[in-house]
């Protein structure tokens, strides 16, 4: 087949019919040159200036990115679609480099993915998707690991303590064993049926070649531990760990062997499990009615991850829940549940599996029932309606008209709620289906949850529990291992802070896996207060002593790190992403075997209770950007870094102090509050026009820059209020243990023409520090008439290279105002 | 919608019996201007398939490739195009007109919102231009055939 010359510009080369351009090239170029104006006109897929990639050396040298593959399409408000155009194409092996570009850092390419979308005051829809490449001139050397392992000072104690024939329970985590480097699951939805069935083939092949690889690399430590008279209790070869229980005497043999490299223990686990729920949908609050009242509520197939029919929250629980909660269903009279599998984790038949289906309802469904009703919980479709559910303003369950009711409708022979009791005991994504698990059991209980959660392809994972004070960003448990493999294959993983009185506290002071950095870690703030319920912009505190023995409800980030170039850095990773409420009424609690009783007076307290908000909006984002056909926001990292966008930057300079009200940030997170309490922004709300919204992930092997312009060159329209970028850093921490430092860069520059974005910067926002987030906002400033250039620097990179994913967005209303 | 706006009418061969290539009206396979029942106007772009009397063209597979991200390749997206306009068809025997390629995506993604809702097929006649299509798929259907 012929192929065009290179020096043919993109724009001609795959327009409309690939095989037109091909031919062309020898027989028709009048025709070439005719779709070749129309695209120019049109100013579609490729009308956009290239990014630069400015490699860090003596003569640095910048270099336009090349662009592999480029789509735009644009609609009216009602949907009906204008304009698309396709440039160039993104081959099924491209797409897996796209994905996970962190995984392929080895080759001689690297790819830069970018997604913009942008919506004008009448409400038309623009949107556009890039794929760039460069060459990868460090490309990086995948590490041989080998033994002798390095072993967890828990185990030292641990095994120190017991006698030579006592039983021991070890995790020992398999050299050599690959990164999770299974293929991302395809979507049906997407995909013919034939491409589809070839693609999961594909990938159910390589499960089961994973799981072949590990129990060859295995065979070894489980015959020596078989030999030593001991067990083998689990097979983890997702993350590549063993769980074993062995005599005492047999581990100075385990911990000498070349081909283990980390040895853990089981934890001492530590779980310290009137503001509405409902309230804090509004939107001077979180806003997600935004989302809500554009039918964005977690009802959106995710057909590329499971067939659910509705976006998937997995709830790990330490103990159980009100499985049949009338707030868990879809019809009203508390019928369809929502609640699409169970899974109890204690493996009461002994068989290594963990978790297996299982009902969860026990007498103590308290807290996994309170958690999943603020994500999941739903009463607006008359689910209620003939039950009392702990509502006092009930009256009786059967009617004949709504003077039965208290007067409230009677709506086919059974009472109603009031719409604001509906409302209020409503939670963050009403419409999204819970994947419940409980009842852990331990340690690898825990683990399984989330390897059956990456089994059922759920797309959120939503946890209020977790073990000790740690601080420490490596990954060095199973626990931790499978969090980096539930991460990478899709899953966001939410976690809650921790209750460690970390107001008080001016070192770090967060539980694990919450210091992971893929987890997205959750603080709490006191909506129970009056200040917060009435002056939300600025008097929502972080919760200084709700709970138990008056202790604030929040952690304190700041963990020590190696970072590359700087060495041991104290205080530099933040860990808490963000904070959301606490101290909530209307919760659905637990009623043992019945419907659930909503806790009209009650206060639902800890950061137990703000991460399911996180998990419940981040299923809001995905149903958005799902609906619109944006398969991006099932990559690792993807939805992590819109969650960190959608925060308002508030943060308090003292949270020990109640009488220092929040303020925002321009950059760099804070200890206390991350990005700040999370606020909803809805990319095609036209309430917050202009609104352009933009994502790049771009991936590094040595030190150097990405120059972006995430807006255009063209100049900005009138009424930009601000603009705001995030960047996050994918640091996989199961084979390093340290970061790569990043810098994020903002300008406003004067001379914007559709072919460049020039002059010297009328301002400048630097985040430069430590952390694997970086945030940075301007405003008061003029936009019109200007252009934004973004540049991504890694100032110093890891022998493992990094990934790094940045959002910005312009809008004409502030972060933290309601829209 | 950016289609070609040629007025030229195209149509697609196979060479080395994988890759689709368009020419112009030396290679039409018919007159002028084709018509869809779909959108009862002037078609210029090529019909790589036929399903009962709708078209699908090369730039339904493109509007496909277009809304979503990560586009698929041009190749999947046609036989996205394809599965889609089969799924309302199944489903719409009766249909005289299809709906945009753009909504016909948004119904079949609703469909497949349960296992229970897989689309259905649909028979198939020949499209004038062939379609590069799965090499399972071709063998499965034995439905398409080289220009």
């Amino acid at each position: 087949m012929d192929i065009c010359p290179l020096a043919r510009s993109l724009a001609r080369s795959l327009v409309a019919c690939v095989a037109i351009t091909t031919f062309a090239c020898d027989s028709d170029d009048d025709e070439l040159d005719l779709v070749e104006r129309e695209l120019v006109q049109d100013g579609g897929a490729d009308d956009v200036v290239a990014p630069v990639w400015t490699e860090e050396a003596e003569e640095p040298n910048a270099v336009p990115l090349q662009l592999v593959a480029a789509t735009f399409a644009s609609k009216t408000a009602s949907g009906e679609l204008i304009d698309s155009s396709v440039v160039g194409e993104v081959s099924p092996a491209q797409r897996e480099r796209v994905a996970r570009p962190y995984q392929f850092l080895d080759e001689d390419k690297i790819y830069i993915e970018e997604v913009w979308e942008s919506v004008d005051e009448a409400g038309n829809r623009a949107s556009g998707y890039r794929v760039w490449e460069r060459p990868n001139a460090t490309p990086l050397e995948k590490p041989v690991l080998s033994g002798p392992p390095v072993v967890n000072d828990n185990v030292l104690d641990y095994v120190s303590a017991a006698s030579d024939d006592e039983l021991i329970q070890l995790d020992l985590k398999l050299a050599d064993f690959p990164d999770w480097d299974v293929p991302l699951r395809p979507d049906p939805g997407l995909l013919s049926p034939a491409d589809y069935t070839a693609k999961q083939l594909e990938r159910e092949q390589a499960m089961l070649d994973r799981a072949a690889l590990f129990d060859v690399i295995a065979a070894p430590i489980v015959e020596e531990v078989v030999q030593a008279e001991g067990t083998v209790l689990a097979r983890f070869s997702k993350p590549g760990w063993l769980s074993v229980s062995v005599p005492r005497a047999a581990f100075e043999a385990l911990a000498e062997r070349e081909d283990i490299v980390r040895i853990d223990g089981p934890f001492g686990k530590e779980v310290s499990p009137h503001w509405d729920l409902g309230d804090g949908r509004r939107a001077e609050y979180i806003g997600a009615d935004s989302y809500l009242d554009a039918s964005y509520d977690g009802g959106t197939s995710n057909s590329a991850r499971h067939s659910y029919g509705r976006v998937a929250i997995a709830i790990n629980e330490p103990g159980g829940f009100e499985q049949g909660a009338c707030g868990f269903m879809n019809q009203a009279h508390c019928t369809d549940s929502r609640i699409v599998y169970a899974g109890r984790c204690d493996d009461l038949d002994f068989d290594g599996n963990h978790c297996e289906p299982g009902y969860l309802d026990t007498m103590n469904d308290g807290h996994g029932t309170a958690t999943s009703s603020i994500a999941l919980a739903n009463y607006r479709d008359g689910q209620g309606n003939g039950y009392e559910l702990g509502d006092p303003a009930w009256d009786s369950n059967s009617c004949s008209s709504s003077s039965d009711c208290n007067g409230e409708a009677c709506v086919g022979g059974w009472c109603s709620h009031s719409p604001t009791w509906e409302e209020n005991a409503t939670g963050m994504a009403p419409e999204a289906a819970g994947v419940l698990f409980g009842i852990s059991g331990g340690t690898n209980g825990y683990v399984d949850m989330f390897d059956d959660t990456v089994d059922l392809g759920a797309d959120i994972s939503s946890n209020s529990w977790g073990y000790g004070i740690s601080c420490d960003i490596t990954s060095s448990s199973t626990l931790e291992d499978m969090i980096e493999v539930a991460f990478d294959d899709g899953v966001f993983v939410v976690f809650s802070a921790g209750n460690n009185n970390g107001d008080d506290w001016t070192s770090c002071r967060t539980n694990t896996p919450q210091d992971t950095p893929k987890v997205f870690s959750v603080n709490a703030y006191n909506s129970n207060t009056s200040d917060c319920e009435n002056t939300p912009a600025t008097r929502c505190l972080l919760d200084r002593n709700s709970c138990p023995g008056g202790n604030g409800c929040s952690a304190r980030g700041g963990a020590t790190a190696t970072v590359a170039g700087s060495g041991s850095v104290s205080d530099a990773v933040r860990v808490i992403d963000a904070v959301a409420p606490n101290g909530i009424s209307f919760v659905t609690g637990d009623t043992i075997g019945g419907y659930g009783t909503v806790s009209v007076g009650g206060n639902a307290v800890g950061t137990s209770m703000a991460a399911p908000h996180v998990s419940g909006l981040a299923a809001l984002v995905k149903d958005y950007l799902l609906s619109k056909g944006s398969g991006w926001i099932n990559y690792p990292g993807r939805l992590h870094t819109m969650m960190l966008l959608m925060t308002d930057r508030h943060f308090s300079d003292d949270p020990s102090d109640g009488s220092e009200w929040t303020h925002q940030l321009a950059v760099t997170p804070d200890y206390h509050y991350g990005l700040g309490r999370v606020k909803m922004r809805r990319p095609d709300d036209s309430s917050l026009a202009p609104f352009n919204f933009w994502m790049v992930t771009a991936s590094f092997t040595s030190s150097g820059t990405y120059t972006f312009y995430p807006f255009g060159t063209d100049d900005l329209p009138s009424g930009i209020e601000m603009v705001k970028c995030v960047t996050m850093q994918d640091e996989d921490m199961s084979h390093k243990s340290d970061i790569s430092d990043m810098r994020l860069e903002v300008r406003l520059r004067p001379n914007a023409t559709s072919s460049s974005c020039s002059g010297t910067p009328v301002k400048t926002t630097i985040s430069d520090n430590y952390d694997t987030k970086k945030v940075v906002a301007m405003s008061n400033t003029t936009f019109t008439n200007r252009c934004i250039e973004v540049t991504v620097e890694a100032e110093a990179v890891t022998s493992s290279g990094i990934t790094t994913h940045t959002v910005c967005y312009y809008s004409g209303v502030m972060d933290d105002e309601e829209p | 919608m950016k289609i070609l706006k040629t007025k030229k009418v195209l149509a697609c061969v196979f060479v080395g019996g994988a890759t689709l290539l368009c020419v112009s009206t030396a290679l039409s396979v018919s007159s002028g201007e084709l018509m869809n029942r779909a959108d009862g106007g002037p078609r210029s772009d090529c019909i790589v398939a036929t399903v009962g009397e709708f078209y699908v063209t090369q730039a339904d597979g493109l509007t496909v490739q277009s809304l979503i991200r990560p586009p698929p390749t041009s190749a999947e997206s046609r036989r996205l195009a394809l599965a889609v306009t089969q799924a309302f068809v199944s489903r719409n025997p009766g249909a005289l007109q299809v709906p945009p390629i753009e909504k016909r995506l948004e119904i079949y993604r609703e469909l497949l919102r349960g296992p229970a809702e897989a689309p259905g097929e649909a028979a198939i006649a020949l499209g004038p231009c062939g379609l590069d299509a799965h090499p399972g798929a071709l063998a499965e259907k034995n439905e398409w055939t080289d220009l």
